[in-house]
């Protein structure tokens, strides 16, 4: 997870996008958003490297 | 036949309110879930199969046919949009899907992979109808000779879909059957070009390979282009899209395409072990070989996204054919509807015919219905797929490479395949900088495996001499008909690049 949001992050700042909003959204909320329906939906538990607290916090939710 | 059962059968499934949610259902998740790259028919029928449990037979086949049907369907959409196909049996829709989303018709190709995809489905579903027991006779004559005469058979088309260059295809094709020899040896369990890597003990993952050569390499592809001012970085589709199905124009002209491709895919998806992937290229190369204009097949006509979608839904009535008549599964997810049948207490087989044929027939209308459905959510469902191309370039390509890494994982849970995902995007992305055609090198893996395997297990059972392969004269006709393709093929390869060779110095 950590990977991917840094590796859209740079290939978005290789290919000129300079918006910090947009930045943030897509390289933070993509993975993010496809980790949800990766994890709550298929039950394919992909590994969140330092963000691991937010699987506990989607768990409890 | 026993009309009246039939008819009796098809109105009691069509009137259900519980099958018809069930299997809408079924085929709206399927759509979604055949849409990201990795998640093939087969998984979601696995993942929702728990939920099947509590219910009754047909509202729980009707669950699992809408999530086979939409997913096969789902797939071609990923293929069309981002050049990344949703299940191996879109692999060749993206020969002409992609090229029109990239004229701007991606809402076009849509419409047609539906449409072709609905009218394969019936095509499979009547056929399941009214020929099962005979289909399933002819399949089940399909020995080791008969299965390696199929994969050379399916290997023939290799020049059909080469493009300008054979000797570039077949260099792929080769390339892609030294991959399959990867792992154990199917046969003997010897390590092959495993280097002491336990993750390459069981050979290269397909879909990975898959996502890599065609979604990454298309990610770093658009990338380069962009950073050498090639492609517009705010570069985004504006096609407005004003019909969801096809137009009656398009419909005259892919009809044979349809018929065509879904009664290949409806024979193949009958035989054991054969499946969708080999289906469409062999449909594919098949309507390109009979077209009147062959050279325009891979630049995006609609021809050819019909070609492919019908023969993949048409499978997936063939593949309910030796499952009903004879109790084999015809591919993956017919084994897992094996077990669910096994659940409910039916054993399908030749019996079934006789002890349960109210369900048969049932089983039958269900998946004229998941068909149905599939289609009804694919027309809800196409402005907003076709979306996704109006993104910028800028912030498509980063969600595109996001979607198909997780993909990947997600097949075996193993970061690995991530590893295998991005060394074969590299690879794909040079071997399309050099105009070395991908397709080949998918059908080579597809029938690497299945050509090695039989020619061993033949060559086993005849004491190693293989001119016993002629007391079977299936396996001999595909042999003859496998030359016959190549012949022509190279005819009409040959007639392509002089008509392209003659414009170019018009």
């Amino acid at each position: 997870m950590v990977v991917s949001f840094f590796l859209s992050g740079i290939i978005m700042w290789l290919i000129g996008l300079r918006s910090p909003v947009k930045l943030l959204l897509v390289s933070a909320l993509v993975p993010l958003g496809m980790w949800i329906v990766f994890y709550k939906f298929l039950a394919v538990n992909i590994p969140m490297g330092v963000l691991e607290v937010l699987r506990d916090m989607v768990d409890k939710i | 036949m026993d009309w009246s059962l039939l008819f009796s059968s098809y109105a009691n499934v069509f009137l259900s309110p519980q099958v018809l949610l069930m299997t809408l259902l079924g085929a709206a998740g399927s759509v979604l879930l055949g849409a990201i790259p990795g998640m093939t028919a087969t998984m979601g029928v696995a993942l929702l199969i728990p939920f099947s449990f509590g219910m009754d037979l047909i509202p729980s086949i009707g669950l699992l046919l809408g999530i086979y049907c939409g997913g096969m369907y789902g797939g071609s959409i990923s293929a069309i949009l981002i050049h990344a196909p949703g299940t191996p049996s879109a692999a060749a829709t993206l020969l002409d899907g992609y090229p029109m989303a990239k004229k701007g018709e991606a809402g076009r190709a849509l419409s047609v992979a539906m449409f072709s995809s609905f009218c394969g489905g019936i095509i499979g579903a009547l056929i399941m109808t009214f020929l099962s027991p005979l289909v399933a006779k002819v399949a089940m004559k399909f020995t080791s000779a008969e299965m390696l005469m199929l994969a050379i058979f399916g290997l023939s088309v290799i020049i059909s879909i080469s493009g300008k260059s054979i000797a570039k295809g077949l260099i792929s094709a080769f390339f892609g059957m030294l991959l399959c020899t990867i792992g154990l040896d199917p046969t003997y369990s010897k390590q092959r070009f495993t280097f002491g890597v336990t993750s390459l003990k069981g050979g290269l993952s397909f879909i990975p390979v898959l996502i890599g050569l065609f979604a990454v390499a298309e990610v770093i592809a658009g990338v380069e282009r962009i950073i050498a001012g090639r492609e517009s970085a705010q570069a985004k589709s504006n096609e407005k899209i004003t019909r969801v199905l096809p137009d009656g124009k398009t419909i005259r002209t892919i009809l044979p395409n349809i018929l065509s491709g879904g009664l290949i895919g409806t024979f193949i998806g009958a035989i054991p072990g054969a499946g969708g992937d080999i289906a469409v290229f062999v449909s594919y190369a098949f309507n390109k070989g009979v077209s009147k204009h062959p050279e325009k097949w891979g630049t995006g006509i609609p021809n050819g996204v019909a070609a492919t979608e019908s023969a993949n839904n048409g499978c997936s009535g063939g593949a309910m054919i030796p499952l009903l008549s004879l109790g084999v599964p015809g591919d993956s997810v017919t084994a897992i509807l094996l077990g669910a049948f096994i659940m409910k207490g039916i054993q399908p087989g030749p019996m079934m015919y006789v002890s349960e044929l109210p369900t048969v027939y049932k089983v039958f209308a269900a998946l004229m219905l998941a068909n149905l459905a599939m289609l009804l959510v694919g027309c809800a469902g196409v402005r907003v797929f076709a979306k996704i191309v109006s993104l910028e370039k800028r912030m498509l390509y980063p969600i595109i490479l996001i979607v198909s890494l997780l993909g990947a994982f997600s097949i075996n849970k193993n970061a690995f395949d991530i590893g295998v995902c991005v060394f074969f995007g590299v690879i794909g992305w040079l071997m399309n900088k050099y105009e070395f055609p991908l397709s080949p090198i998918l059908l080579a893996l597809i029938l690497g495996p299945m050509c090695e395997q039989n020619f061993v297990r033949f060559m086993d059972l005849n004491q190693g001499n293989f001119w016993e392969i002629r007391h079977y004269p299936i396996a001999v006709g595909f042999f003859v008909v496998a030359v016959g393709v190549v012949i022509f093929s190279l005819f009409n390869q040959r007639k392509i690049n002089k008509a392209e060779a003659a414009n170019t110095a018009e």
